[in-house]
């Protein structure tokens, strides 16, 4: 029996705990079931917030067409959840692979906009544009009170430095 | 040979921070994106199961479950 997250969400959302797989998991009142992963990534290793650094993806398992907005409260609770530690650092990369990644972006700066409503978080988004594969949005969210709030630009723009510098 | 050349622009709670035009495809962040980018596709792929959890494993992810 899956373990359940004690969310005040309105679907439960389960977690699929294997030896080396741990997914999250929720199914919508139109039977859509939602997998939400969160990843460890090995990018920023030589800084000091690496541990508390995730990457999340959600995917549906099928199209729905009709809007829910539990799904919305869902992810957003979980999110919440997850900000439980301050110091985490969650990073979304917009799926592009249907063409919609300009949607999906703008879906999830109304979602922070709507749950962020005392200005908690600071989201960083990076337009990444490359002339063979074209656009990709990257965002990354933290606390504001994060020990590393300052550090985190930093840290992105600090692969730019580095380039600059050995120009 | 062509050299990729990309384009990266960083915004704080909405406002411009850092903005760089022709970045090469071997400098540090294009190299951090791109792998952001290609974990997020190999994670899709294993979810819908098109991709191996030992391919995702070659590449250094890890699931990880902290709720």
């Amino acid at each position: 029996m899956p373990r359940v997250l004690n969310l005040q969400a309105p679907y439960k959302i389960y977690v699929e705990e294997g030896d080396e797989v741990s997914l999250y998991y929720f199914i919508t009142d139109q039977g859509t079931k939602y997998s939400i992963s969160l990843i460890k990534s090995l990018e920023f290793d030589d800084y000091p917030f690496k541990d508390n650094l995730y990457e999340i993806s959600f995917f549906p398992d099928k199209k729905s067409h009709r809007s829910d907005p539990k799904i919305k409260e869902t992810i957003a609770a979980f999110i919440l959840a997850f900000f439980q530690n301050t110091e985490n650092i969650l990073l979304f990369v917009a799926d592009q692979s249907d063409g919609k990644h300009h949607a999906r972006k703008r879906l999830f700066d109304l979602w922070k906009n709507e749950f962020d409503k005392n200005n908690d978080f600071t989201k960083l988004d990076i337009i990444f544009e490359s002339e063979f594969t074209g656009t990709y949005y990257i965002s990354v969210l933290y606390r504001n009170e994060n020990s590393f709030s300052e550090l985190i630009p930093y840290a992105l723009e600090h692969g730019l430095q580095k380039y600059k510098s050995s120009k | 040979m062509s050299v990729k050349k990309f384009q990266i622009t960083i915004y704080k709670n909405g406002k411009k921070i850092h903005e760089q035009n022709n970045v090469k495809e071997n400098s540090h962040f294009v190299i951090v994106a791109k792998k952001l980018i290609e974990n997020h596709q190999l994670v899709k792929g294993y979810i819908r199961n098109e991709k191996k959890l030992s391919e995702l494993n070659a590449k250094g992810i890890k699931f990880t479950s902290p709720l």
